[in-house]
């Protein structure tokens, strides 16, 4: 599932309500058939939610500490990491060093800080946590934003070989020829609204471009159609 | 040839132990300037304060006298700062932890058995000082109110609320016009084991160890140094925040009300005038200097004592004021703040013709 829209149409707060960052105020969050409205942040991480923030830096990495912590940040509440509330700092390497080489993050050593690795392998280092502890539903704000070629490919994969296991994957996006190669279908937003939701099978870019400027789907159908007719008679 | 700062790679190791030590010499450098201007021989002055905390074993046991509760209290403000919680009422804290700590030896006792006394002087003592900083902590956590604020002037409350209570409702009225409580029971006092050295000492290094592994090997440590390193992350992450400061401070609070405790039981046995030396405020410099870590703090807090008990030595043999000590801690957070900045950054030495290389690698010119 792909949410399209204008940055600051309402797509960042939608998946930070979902994630419980921000309370609901009307409507309900089911998760995995569980009713999740209005719980902690902790509880719906438990319920199988997985989260890439918007802001990678200020939301999705502790810069200051390793890639290793960073890496544990969903794991450390378990065994095998913890074992008693102890942490056990040989079974974190080890995490960290598996998780390095099968999402290829480029750092100096497990215990550099976070912060001093690029915009790109920041992103593959929460991209590893998240999936990795993903129970089912993986909530992705942006997840390509100003990222180079090599890991833009890496993270779009990764979302597909999600959706492949049989995770829900919600996408939000401004990239629109990512949703139409990522996403199966594409709700528009506008306002805080839904303006739709698309097949990205039979949506074009245009179509996607006049209902995030606030043409509803009914009309944007028309106009997007009928003028495809008049240029094909 | 033009110096810059230069971004490191990683946070230097070697910086992290040196800033400290360097600022401790730039310290008494600068000390030493003031020294010449009151014309005494700087050199003779360090030797003499040297001597006076460390140079015998009497002398010693009065320096580890005035680390315990510097001990407890840079413990204390340690955990609250790891959580960029800026606690600088440790002061207040101790003062309510003793306040508490004679309301237990000096009304409960009759209703007590004589070996329930200190551990129940000890408890009430604690909870005493947590609540003191659990006040500011919901206020902040709830209200988001300004903790540096709060606890500041909480510390007037509880100086001023303990001095009501020596001067008036507690005095002893067989203390000849001395402002302090009656003596404690002897069941509410804490052991000495050489001159007035106390037990206390071996709690507070006892905590200082416990914290170190709870900092660095707990899910709750982690927990603490990702809110304090990254609020918003830890949020996202699902680290109850909130409860987290909450708890932090409780514990914080606690370490200074004990080193309240430990003052009145083991030092003054009573509630008297200068149950403080202003050990919660000093212990905001054992905090900054051991760079958060417990067990440097513990190593810190024996150096700033032999500051204190060394300044008083100077008074007495010299002639110099006292403060002297006090003057020498204080000058050691500037060389330390600046010093800091080489943890992160290096200074590095180019040539102006080639400034290009200054421009394409982010720096800070100087």
């Amino acid at each position: 599932m792909g949410i399209a829209g204008v940055a600051g149409n309402g797509q960042r707060e939608l998946t930070e309500v979902i994630t419980g960052l921000h309370p609901v105020l009307n409507g309900s969050i089911k998760i995995n058939g569980k009713d999740m409205t209005n719980r902690s942040p902790l509880a719906i991480i438990r319920s199988g939610v997985s989260h890439i923030p918007s802001d990678r830096i200020a939301m999705g990495v502790v810069g200051d500490m390793s890639v290793a912590n960073n890496l544990v940040m969903k794991g450390y509440r378990r065994a095998p990491i913890t074992h008693g509330g102890l942490l056990d700092p040989r079974r974190i390497l080890d995490f960290a060093k598996r998780m390095i080489d099968s999402f290829k993050i480029a750092t100096p050593t497990p215990a550099t800080h976070v912060k001093f690795l690029s915009g790109g392998n920041i992103q593959k280092t929460i991209l590893a946590r998240e999936i990795d502890s993903c129970g089912g539903v993986l909530v992705a704000a942006y997840p390509s934003r100003g990222l180079d070629v090599g890991a833009t490919e890496a993270v779009r994969n990764e979302m597909v070989r999600q959706r492949d296991r049989g995770s829900g994957v919600l996408l939000v996006s401004e990239d629109l020829d990512e949703l139409l190669s990522v996403a199966d279908k594409i709700v528009v937003m506008f306002e805080g609204q839904s303006m739709g939701e698309l097949n990205s099978a039979n949506a074009g870019v245009e179509m996607l471009g006049l209902m995030m400027s606030g043409v509803s789907k009914s009309k944007a159908e028309k106009e997007y159609y009928g003028s495809d007719h008049a240029t094909g008679v | 040839m033009q110096l810059v700062f230069e971004k490191r790679k990683a946070v230097s190791r070697r910086a992290i132990v040196l800033v400290p030590i360097l600022s401790f010499i730039v310290s008494l450098i600068l000390t030493g300037f003031l020294l010449m201007a009151f014309k005494a021989n700087p050199l003779r002055t360090y030797m003499a304060m040297f001597i006076g905390a460390f140079g015998s074993w009497s002398n010693f046991t009065e320096t580890l006298v005035k680390a315990t509760p510097l001990m407890f209290t840079g413990l204390g403000v340690t955990i609250a700062f790891k959580l960029r919680f800026w606690n600088i009422g440790a002061e207040g804290q101790l003062v309510f932890g003793g306040v508490a700590a004679a309301w237990v030896a000096l009304f409960w006792s009759p209703f007590l058995p004589a070996w329930s006394l200190l551990p129940m002087v000890m408890l009430v003592g604690m909870m005493a000082g947590a609540m003191w900083a659990g006040i500011p902590a919901l206020l902040k956590t709830r209200l988001n109110v300004d903790e540096t604020l709060v606890t500041l002037m909480m510390n007037y409350i509880a100086i001023l609320f303990a001095e009501g209570l020596y001067y008036g409702a507690w005095r002893d009225p067989e203390g000849y016009g001395f402002p302090g409580t009656k003596l404690f029971p002897e069941a509410a006092w804490l052991p000495r084991f050489s001159g007035r050295a106390h037990v206390g000492l071996f709690i507070a290094i006892g905590i200082g160890l416990l914290l170190w592994v709870a900092m660095n090997r707990t899910k709750w440590g982690f927990e603490l140094n990702m809110i304090g390193k990254n609020q918003k992350a830890a949020r996202c992450l699902g680290v109850n925040v909130k409860r987290n400061i909450l708890v932090a401070l409780l514990i914080s609070g606690a370490l200074s009300g004990l080193a309240g405790v430990s003052e009145v039981t083991a030092i003054s046995h009573r509630l008297q005038q200068g149950l403080t030396m202003g050990y919660g405020y000093t212990a905001i410099i054992v905090a900054w200097l051991s760079q958060l870590n417990p067990i440097a703090g513990l190593f810190v807090a024996i150096l700033m004592a032999g500051l204190l008990v060394g300044g008083d030595q100077v008074q007495m043999m010299m002639g110099l004021p006292a403060a002297m000590g006090l003057v020498l801690q204080g000058m050691i957070l500037f060389p330390m703040l600046a010093g800091s900045l080489f943890t992160e950054y290096r200074l590095k030495r180019i040539d102006p013709r080639n400034s290009r290389v200054a421009e394409s690698n982010e720096e800070l010119s100087v």
